[in-house]
């Protein structure tokens, strides 16, 4: 079955990464803007990044038939320095016309502080002066309840926010109600130990039905399967789930959502 | 061993927290295709062995020089245990708020933002 990762960073994984993924049926990718794995020093390094992943990626993609997407940000952990994110926020309209990127994101909580909270407000601003869809990181662990609902308390409050180009990413069985409830769309990531598996991704699939809801690998530098999605397609046939349904979450859906992006111009298989 | 920690004062304070969270939704939209009994025989040998873990794990904490019975994070467990245990709906829900820290609808007043 064809599918699409709508959240993946493979600037962090091999070329032989892409060859696999290609063979499993994934026919796009979207790579929101994450954390390197240490803290960049400048707003400069933050522009090579978003070139990495709007000319480089795209075209590492491309050579095994993959379509590649992206969203620009300073993530939630290096936005504790706030200084620094202003600079990069200023410097994302540079990016917002390049073909390939289809919002703001993954911007987010990390520790739910003070000023990860003023630079998610900042990112705001810019997705509702810029019209663009944003994507959300969701803290980990026994931050997320609360991060989570940090996060909708910020974009609830704001009328300007249209909550069908919005997805909260990495909900639990303890977020996704909240997110799914107040109209945003809903990601599950499936990791190997964190976060969210494969089959407790299904039961979250039949206790809250398909609408607005994705799954993604997540797949970056740490503990990470970048054919997770696989492995739920494979979950879901098991349980006797039909292939409208599975289709419907893994290929339709990231359709649905990203065509809220002007910038995506998806090329179907034929 | 649970009978224990269930009259342990901080034990039973993480207790009433999470009897105190909201009942969880029974949702239940697109109910799996596969009945209880298949999904028992799918899936029997595979929670017996995580249990299997759980419980070398605790034997393993018994058996470790040092003292983690009043550590939270033992309590924690001590907790989650018996919310397996119960027969109520929602325990995934109820796991995942019992190792999540309190929201207060105050924070952006309480931080200034």
């Amino acid at each position: 079955m064809d599918y699409i990762d709508p959240h993946i960073h493979m600037v962090s994984r091999t070329t032989d990464d892409y060859a696999t993924l290609a063979r499993m049926g994934c026919v796009a990718v979207s790579e929101p803007a994450f954390w390197a794995g240490f803290d960049r020093g400048t707003a400069d390094g933050f522009r090579d990044y978003f070139r990495q992943l709007t000319e480089v990626e795209a075209a590492r993609a491309a050579q095994y038939g993959i379509q590649h997407y992206c969203w620009l940000c300073i993530n939630a952990k290096e936005a504790e320095n706030v200084e620094l994110s202003r600079e990069v926020i200023a410097m994302i309209p540079e990016f917002l016309d390049h073909p390939g990127v289809l919002g703001i994101g993954e911007i987010g909580l990390n520790k739910n502080t003070r000023n990860e909270s003023i630079v998610f407000l900042e990112h705001m601003e810019l997705a509702i002066k810029y019209e663009q869809p944003i994507l959300i990181h969701t803290p980990h662990l026994e931050d997320k309840y609360q991060g989570t609902r940090m996060i909708l308390d910020m974009l609830n409050g704001d009328s300007r926010i249209d909550r069908s180009r919005v997805l909260v990413d990495h909900v639990e069985e303890h977020t996704i109600a909240a997110v799914l409830e107040d109209g945003y769309w809903a990601g599950m990531t499936l990791y190997p130990i964190s976060k969210c598996t494969p089959q407790r991704a299904a039961d979250m699939i039949e206790m809250f039905g398909p609408e607005r809801l994705l799954a993604n690998s997540a797949g970056d530098w740490g503990p990470s399967k970048p054919t997770a999605i696989p492995d739920l397609i494979f979950e879901l046939r098991r349980r006797g789930h039909s292939e409208d349904l599975i289709r419907k979450v893994v290929y339709d859906n990231p359709r649905e959502f990203f065509a809220k992006s002007k910038n995506f111009q998806f090329q179907q298989r034929v | 061993m649970l009978l224990h920690k269930v009259v342990d004062p901080f034990h039973s304070t993480l207790l009433s927290v999470v009897s105190l969270l909201p009942p969880c939704p029974t949702n239940n939209v697109m109910p799996s295709p596969a009945d209880a009994t298949q999904l028992l025989d799918r899936h029997f040998l595979e929670v017996r062995a995580r249990l299997l873990e759980v419980a070398a794990t605790l034997d393993r904490l018994d058996r470790a020089e040092g003292e983690v019975t009043r550590d939270a994070r033992r309590e924690q467990i001590a907790t989650a245990i018996s919310i397996l245990a119960d027969a109520k709906p929602g325990r995934a829900e109820r796991l995942q708020r019992l190792f999540s820290r309190d929201y207060k609808a105050s924070w952006r007043a309480d931080m200034q933002v």
